[in-house]
């Protein structure tokens, strides 16, 4: 049974995640994504500049204020290091600490000298009341994740372009400032709207994790904002619902948890980029390698005139460091058993001469028209192998036959 | 000034905010040269769930278990992100984002599930206790100290003599690790090292003074110094002293002047002090660059005067003076203030300086045209912008290499390539 109450901060988590999902890609495609960090601390100074200024806890007021401080630090970060010698990691850390300190600074004058029972909710944007969602605030949200969605959409080849190659995108006539300066935008706006519901240093956590989520599973560009706009919202829904079940628990740090765990999954089961994947490329080449060297271990002797050879003799002799390599072998119809000895399947006799016909080719090829040294090239048949199936197989024999 | 030295307990908030700064503006410095000056921000919020279980585990708030519990965060912290970096191939920014949010996120929950009870709140963490250092005291060989001056100073120490003790190893590794890890020195090591050292100053000034001075002081000071100095030594002192003036300036103000919390009042002041530095620093600030370029064009304006005023009065046309609102008429007021420019006529050494700069002009044309076979009829414009940036040892050349091709060589040379065609 879902409450109404929960339904708004369900609303509002949900396209909260996906709208920092977007920009957030956008920041990691950068190479910026501590930025994000920086402008969610330049906040601070702003939220209580407004609140002082307008004299009351309006969300409008304290928006505004939010808005502008968090503009001026973005200016301030991407200026500083092309005004002076500073460099970019510098500025974005000292952005954050001289914005934060003022904004500390401010509070503490505004907790002093205000109406202190107003003042003391300015504490809540630290951290942030996901679950104290008001309709506007997830009105807001939702309206400014449309926008961003339609400009991700609408602007997606100009925006791919400024964020992977901004000197091609300003040779043909895109104005790559002005995407800039919307990213820039976007970025603090949804900054500004996620404060309330999740704090400062969280947001950050919404704009980091889901795109470094997502870019374990795609190289894409398009696939990259997509899955890291539904990790976003995702982490938003579960975490919203996990916490409503255990009402001690703060939602803001809920989201970030569950986006962790997200993450964390990402990382170990990624099929290409996750770590149990490259292990198991790793092992899987590893024995492909052996198994090759087996076979031409095998191929040697054949031609030397001993058709069976020890099990112990081919474990020694290929350099294979353990027998899995050669049960591999076995198993894939290559190698068949003969009592205590070994030999070479007609299929197998095929598969290491084409190995050994490669591995030629190749040296050749890098002795003749690469000029490296024979004994400086390492050779990882496979590659070479697979390589030369595809389109040079036939160019080293050419040249050969011209000499 | 005196009344601060009588009333020891203000003594002790400028000791304590001024021993913080230097202590972090030196591990600043190691960070800012490796382009890690983020780590500061990120192991100051990544430390709480470290601090909570070190409460949690031990049941009590002694400065010890919380302290090693923090530091521990610290570190695993940030050796985590740096696996991710290079086993799963993140970037290291990301890298670290994820890690450190995500350590907070679990603090806040830690705190929220078991801590309720205590005042361990959140505005405790940022602020710090600053103002009640001198009312949190220690017993130091039968003295009664305040204790976050010790633990501070004990970071401080630790600090400045692995950095004095390893100079040389320091300056290697931050600016070659190359070089550093080919003369045999331990690059990885001496890199663990600095964020162990990292991690306790960190985490001991986080204690004393919160987070916000601790990120502060960890990036503004190394960047006013980077912008000032070329030297690591120099950064280094620079550094440090950006940092003290800060906390002394920022002390000061928050307890005299604005009312406000000491540790924000000390950012706020590095901050002016980052302003000042971007816009005045000597060669690099915004505004000695932009004087060199406004003195630059001014002179060139000054030139273009005169020596078009000459032309103009061999030829018998006449000077039309330019409009006063430019830079040229800037140019025009000055040169007739000097006396180099009378009734459009280039006086005395303006007149020198005329006569120069048309023989540099003719002679870049015609060392263009004749010696570099660049086509005569476009070398008008060009010659017209390089003339101001020959100097006199380049005309020397110059006219050296015309007396060597006079015309007629030229000339003979053609008519041989002719010739042999």
């Amino acid at each position: 049974m879902i409450l109404p109450n929960t339904l708004i901060v369900l609303i509002g988590t949900s396209t909260l995640g996906f709208c920092c999902g977007l920009v957030g890609s956008l920041l990691l495609l950068r190479k910026r994504a501590l930025l994000a960090d920086a402008l969610a601390h330049s906040t601070l100074p702003g939220i209580v500049l407004g609140f002082l200024i307008a004299g009351s806890q309006a969300y409008w007021a304290l928006g505004a204020g939010a808005l502008l401080t968090t503009l001026l630090g973005a200016v301030l970060v991407s200026r500083l290091p092309i005004l002076t010698r500073i460099r970019p990691d510098s500025a974005t850390a000292s952005i954050l600490g001289i914005f934060f300190g003022t904004g500390i600074a401010l509070l503490s004058i505004a907790q002093r000298s205000g109406p202190g029972a107003y003042s003391a909710g300015l504490d809540h944007f630290l951290l942030g009341q996901a679950a104290g969602m008001l309709q506007q605030e997830a009105l807001t949200i939702t309206i400014v994740a449309v926008i961003v969605g339609a400009l991700m959409i609408l602007l997606h080849k100009e925006i791919m372009v400024s964020c992977f190659d901004s000197t091609f995108g300003k040779g043909t006539g895109m104005s790559m400032g002005v995407i800039d300066l919307l990213v820039m935008l976007l970025l603090s706006i949804t900054i500004v709207i996620s404060l309330p519901a999740v704090g400062v240093v969280l947001t950050a956590a919404l704009v980091v994790i889901p795109p470094a989520t997502a870019r374990f599973w795609t190289d894409r560009f398009t696939h990259l904002l997509a899955i890291s706009a539904l990790v976003g919202a995702l982490s938003g829904i579960s975490g919203t619902l996990l916490s409503s079940q255990r009402l001690d628990l703060p939602t803001g740090p809920v989201i970030v948890l569950c986006s962790a765990t997200l993450f964390a999954v990402s990382l170990i089961v990624a099929p290409h980029k996750g770590l149990v994947g490259r292990r198991l490329r790793w092992i899987r080449r590893k024995q492909r390698r052996e198994m090759q060297r087996i076979l031409i271990f095998l191929h040697e002797n054949l031609q030397g005139g001993n058709e069976f050879v020890a099990r112990e003799r081919i474990i020694a002799g290929s350099l294979a460091a353990d027998s899995s390599a050669l049960r591999f072998c076995i198993l894939s119809g290559f190698v068949e058993q003969a009592g205590t000895h070994l030999r070479l399947t007609p299929k197998g006799i095929a598969r290491a001469e084409r190995s050994i016909s490669a591995r030629k080719r190749w040296t050749e090829w890098l002795d003749s028209a690469a000029e490296i040294d024979r004994n400086l090239i390492d050779l990882d048949e496979e590659d070479i192998e697979r390589l030369l199936d595809r389109r040079s197989m036939e160019i080293p024999d050419m040249e050969r036959d011209s000499k | 000034m005196m009344e601060i030295l009588l009333n020891p307990a203000m003594l002790d908030i400028y000791i304590v905010a001024i021993l913080a700064a230097l202590s972090c503006s030196i591990i600043g410095v190691h960070l800012t040269l490796r382009n890690r000056a983020m780590l500061g921000d990120a192991i100051a919020h990544g430390v709480v769930p470290g601090l909570i279980l070190g409460f949690i585990f031990t049941g009590s708030r002694e400065v010890f278990p919380m302290f090693t519990g923090a530091v521990i965060a610290a570190l695993f912290l940030s050796l985590l992100a740096e696996w991710l970096r290079d086993r799963a191939e993140m970037d290291g920014g990301a890298a670290l984002g994820v890690v450190f949010t995500t350590l907070f996120s679990g603090g806040i929950i830690l705190i929220e599930m078991y801590t309720r009870e205590i005042d361990l709140d959140a505005s405790c963490v940022l602020h710090g206790l600053i103002e009640f250092t001198h009312f949190q005291r220690m017993d130091l060989f039968g003295i009664s100290v305040p204790r976050s001056i010790v633990s501070i100073s004990i970071a401080l120490f630790i600090n400045l003599s692995a950095l004095l003790i390893f100079w040389k190893e320091w300056k290697i590794c931050a600016f070659d690790p190359i070089l550093a890890r080919s003369m045999g020195l331990p690059v990885r090591t001496m890199e663990r090292g600095l964020l162990i050292m990292v991690a306790v100053t960190t985490v001991s000034c986080f204690e004393a003074v919160g987070s916000i001075l601790v990120v502060a002081m960890i990036a503004v000071p190394p960047t006013i110094a980077g912008i000032l100095c070329d030297r690591f030594g120099t950064m280094m002192l620079v550094s440090g002293l950006a940092g003290v003036i800060s906390a002394m300036i920022g002390t000061f103000s928050a307890i005299h002047f604005v009312d406000s919390n000491v540790p924000g009042m000390i950012a706020v002041t590095s901050g002016g002090l980052l302003f000042l530095t971007v816009i005045f620093a000597p060669h690099r600030g915004v505004l000695p660059v932009a004087t060199r370029l406004f003195m630059w064009r001014l002179r060139v304006a000054r030139e273009d005067l005169l020596a078009e005023s000459l032309q103009l009065s061999n030829s018998g046309g006449k000077f039309v003076s330019p409009g006063l609102w430019s830079l040229s008429g800037f140019a025009f007021l000055q040169l007739g203030f000097m006396g180099y420019l009378r009734n459009g006529t280039p006086k005395g050494r303006g007149e020198r300086i005329a006569v120069t700069l048309l023989r540099k002009r003719g002679l870049w044309q015609r060392f263009a045209a004749d010696r570099l076979g660049l086509p005569a009829d476009h070398l008008e414009e060009p010659a017209h912008r390089i003339e101001h940036h020959l100097d006199e040892a380049l005309m020397v050349m110059l006219e050296h290499e015309e007396n060597l091709s006079s015309p007629q060589d030229i000339d003979a040379d053609q008519n041989l390539d002719a010739g042999k065609e």
